[in-house]
């Protein structure tokens, strides 16, 4: 009977680890044949409503038409790419292909070896010449193209319609070489805009320029100043060019005027929300939806990922960025590119995605799902994401007023320098901290921008 | 010869029994080590470890994007002479000094309240704990709309019951901090809850006693309630202490360190040099710092404690 017993026990244990080592090694040989076909490639996007939709599109255009190759697409928080780059980068998987946002521009890629060169790849696909020069020059590093553009965006006045009609100002214009259209005017107008700013709940504030968003050009280029030279405007600087920040400019009379006119608009004049204001207004999104604002200055990428989602409530155009008193209306642009890791297992592969999205189906893709504007030059696809803009409710222009103003600011404007000083994010977080105090019209703009200079001398780079 | 002692040796022969506890004594010892190899796992990797590969950072120039290149206390000297340093440093003293005194007193206050035997009080000790629950970062945007200048519920507050206009809270450099040591009220959840815990295990007799010598309500407080407290009392101090040190999601939120680093709290720092500047060597150098800092105060308080906690059944060893 127990002989049994024990026969049947092992007949029991024998079949069963038969049954499981079967079952084992079916998977483990599906894996294995999976692996030897399967080529997997991490692409991060910052997550968007918008543009994750073009990403994910991408993918699936590009898997199906590379069979046997997953993208896995990353989409951490807008405001955490920077981090998740950082960590990735740091635990050996830097993403095969990543773009730049927030402060993390090309030189602090290049310069800490992230980026791969993609000039011989651009080149065998025939693409390299479908760059226009401007962003070749930008995105490139000695000498070699290393980020393709996916999106760009100029600087411009945003303002509403109704307000202008309703105190009887002139509409703007918009043709960037209207120098009638300069700071003087701009003031004048947003004084006539503003009424009952005593009280925030009835107020309208003429112009909402936040100093935050200008943390080193745009306004102090007007007056031809610059905080990384002493010589002349942003063209002066060689900081944005790739070279290291050895010394800063911040007390420069061109910097002192612009800060001192920037301040009087919160504070002498009282034609823009205080900063306390300013902070709680954006709490809720762009504090132009309000309807409270009379002129905003904001980047392109306002018009897809702000005004296509809000909907405002009013009429609004888009006017040029005004001249300052040195005869200049250079503004702002901001550019993002998309990066091949130089770690990349599948250099060609990540290249190949990188040129699908940006010049293959995906540049359609972008118009019509990221409702953004490739920027590479091509009318018919200009034409094609105008006409995205153009459903955005309260757009009250005609689309050649909006082309002069858009595609006049991409042509004209200097990119953003915090996309271009290596390792920028110092120098931003300084300035918006000890600039504070002359916002808040506790301090002059001499006092504040020497102190803004001793406190950027701990950055300066080797 | 004595009974059960081996012929041979005069050694004592060992029992059935005692191998068989001392086998179910290592049997148990296996189960624990095995029940709790999860947690030591987990401590191993993601504690240990960590603190290990920070020390190391904290030697280098690390920028995460880069290898780390060792540079011996290098960091440790730049951050004792950055004026920035010294001012996340005293920023963040104040606030510690601050919020753990609102802790600590409104804390014991609310909980003597809350320990009163009245109609409703279950209820209202969950509403005074509800703000422990909530997401800090949720908490932090309720709190930036409350300090909203003019408009925002404090200052009609303030307008409605003073006739005064508020400041302009989280962007006047004078009045950033403490408008987030204001925000810190709405968090002595816990402490209230520790307090009203020890409360309740207050003997009676003791207060009766008093009542019979006549004692009134203060002399109560100093003589009774404080006394048998102070285990509680150490508790939420050293708690509330470590607590504040590592406050970060506020000044993240509401401020970003700022106006002017008025509220550039030291977890703030060691983040933005961390995650924002690429200087992860500085970053882990802080981290050290502050760890040491906060074993330090920990450890005297601790030292002090023997003098002034009073734990029922004698003083703790």
């Amino acid at each position: 009977m127990l002989i049994k017993m024990k026969t049947s026990v092992r007949a029991i244990l024998v079949s069963t680890a038969g049954m499981l080592s079967a079952g084992l090694v079916v998977p483990f040989g599906t894996i294995t044949a999976q692996a030897a076909t399967t080529t997997t490639l991490t692409w991060m996007l910052p997550e968007d409503p918008l543009i994750d939709s073009w990403g994910n599109a991408v993918v699936k255009g590009f898997e199906k038409a590379h069979p046997g190759v997953t993208i896995k697409l990353i989409t951490p928080g807008s405001t955490a790419y920077g981090q998740k780059l950082l960590t990735l980068v740091a635990s050996n998987q830097t993403p095969d292909v990543f773009t730049d946002w927030q402060n993390t521009g090309v030189y602090t890629i290049t310069s800490h070896n992230l980026a791969l060169n993609l000039t011989p790849y651009l080149k065998a696909a025939g693409d390299l010449t479908k760059i226009p020069a401007s962003y070749k020059t930008e995105f490139s590093y000695q000498g070699e193209v290393v980020g393709v553009p996916w999106n760009s965006n100029p600087n411009f006045i945003v303002y509403n319609v109704d307000l202008f009609k309703k105190y009887k100002v002139p509409l703007p214009p918009t043709n960037w070489s209207d120098k009638s259209w300069n700071l003087t005017t701009v003031l004048n107008d947003a004084k006539k805009l503003s009424h009952n700013v005593s009280n925030p709940k009835t107020a309208v504030w003429g112009a909402l320029f936040s100093p935050s968003s200008f943390a080193f050009g745009s306004f102090a280029w007007l007056w031809g100043a610059d905080p990384f030279n002493d010589k002349g405007g942003p063209q002066d600087s060689s900081a944005y060019k790739g070279t290291p920040v050895t010394a800063t400019y911040a007390t420069t009379s061109g910097m002192v005027q612009s800060t001192t006119w920037l301040a009087n608009l919160m504070n002498k004049y009282h034609v823009s929300p205080s900063m306390g204001q300013q902070t709680a207004m954006s709490a809720l999104g762009n504090p132009f939806f309000t309807g409270k604002i009379g002129m905003d200055v904001v980047a392109g990428g306002w018009l897809e990922r702000q005004a296509a989602v809000a909907k405002p409530t009013f009429k609004w155009a888009i006017a040029p960025f005004p001249y300052g008193p040195k005869g200049v209306d250079t503004a702002q642009r901001e550019d993002n590119a998309f990066y091949v890791s130089r770690s990349s297992a599948n250099p060609k592969l990540a290249a190949e995605l990188l040129e699908y999205a940006i010049f293959g189906p995906g540049q359609q893709e972008l118009i019509t799902l990221a409702k953004d504007n490739p920027p590479l030059g091509n009318a018919a696809d200009f034409k094609k994401w105008e006409n995205e803009v153009f459903s955005i409710p309260g757009i009250d222009m005609s689309r050649t007023a909006f082309t002069n103003v858009f595609e006049g600011g991409l042509k004209k404007d200097i990119p953003d320098p915090s996309n271009l000083i290596n390792d920028s994010t110092d120098f931003a977080n300084a300035y918006t901290q000890v600039m504070a105090p002359v916002w808040n019209g506790q301090e002059s703009a001499t006092k504040g921008l020497q102190n803004l200079q001793n406190a950027w001398q701990q950055y300066l780079q080797p | 010869m004595r009974v059960g002692m081996s012929v041979e040796t005069g050694v004592r022969p060992v029992s059935r029994k005692r191998v068989r506890a001392g086998l179910q004594r290592r049997l148990e010892a296996r189960w624990f080590l095995l029940f709790i190899s999860p947690w030591l796992v987990g401590f191993a990797v993601l504690t240990v470890y960590p603190m290990i590969a920070s020390a190391y950072y904290s030697l280098t120039n690390y920028s995460v994007l880069s290898p780390p290149t060792f540079i011996g206390f290098q960091n440790y000297t730049f951050l004792f002479h950055s004026p920035l340093f010294w001012t996340s440093v005293r920023v963040t003293v104040i606030y510690a000094i601050a919020t753990v005194v609102i802790q600590l007193v409104l804390g014991l206050l609310v909980a003597m309240l809350l320990n009163l035997r009245i109609p409703g009080m279950k209820v209202l000790r969950t509403l005074y704990y509800i703000p422990n629950v909530l997401p800090m970062a949720a908490t932090s945007m309720l709190w930036m709309f409350l300090f909203v200048p003019r408009t925002g519920v404090l200052d009609a507050a303030l307008h409605q019951l003073f006739g005064i206009n508020g400041p302009q809270w989280l962007s006047d450099p004078r009045w950033a901090l403490s408008g987030l040591i204001i925000m810190s009220v709405w968090s002595i959840g816990s402490s209230m809850l520790i307090f009203l815990a020890g409360l309740q295990s207050i003997p009676d007799e003791l207060y009766e006693a008093a009542d019979i010598d006549g004692a009134r309500l203060f002399t109560k407080l100093r003589h009774i309630t404080l006394p048998m407290l102070s285990p509680q009392i150490l508790l939420n101090l050293i708690l509330g202490l470590i607590g504040a040190f590592q406050t970060f999601v506020q000044a993240y939120m509401m401020t970003d360190g700022g106006p002017d680093y008025a509220t550039y709290l030291y977890s703030l720092s060691i983040y933005q040099n961390a995650f924002q500047s690429f200087h992860m060597g500085m970053a882990s150098a802080e981290a050290w710092i502050m760890f040491l800092v906060i074993l330090a105060l920990t450890a005297a308080i601790f030292k002090t404690s023997a003098r002034w906690v009073y734990y029922g059944g004698g003083t703790e060893s």
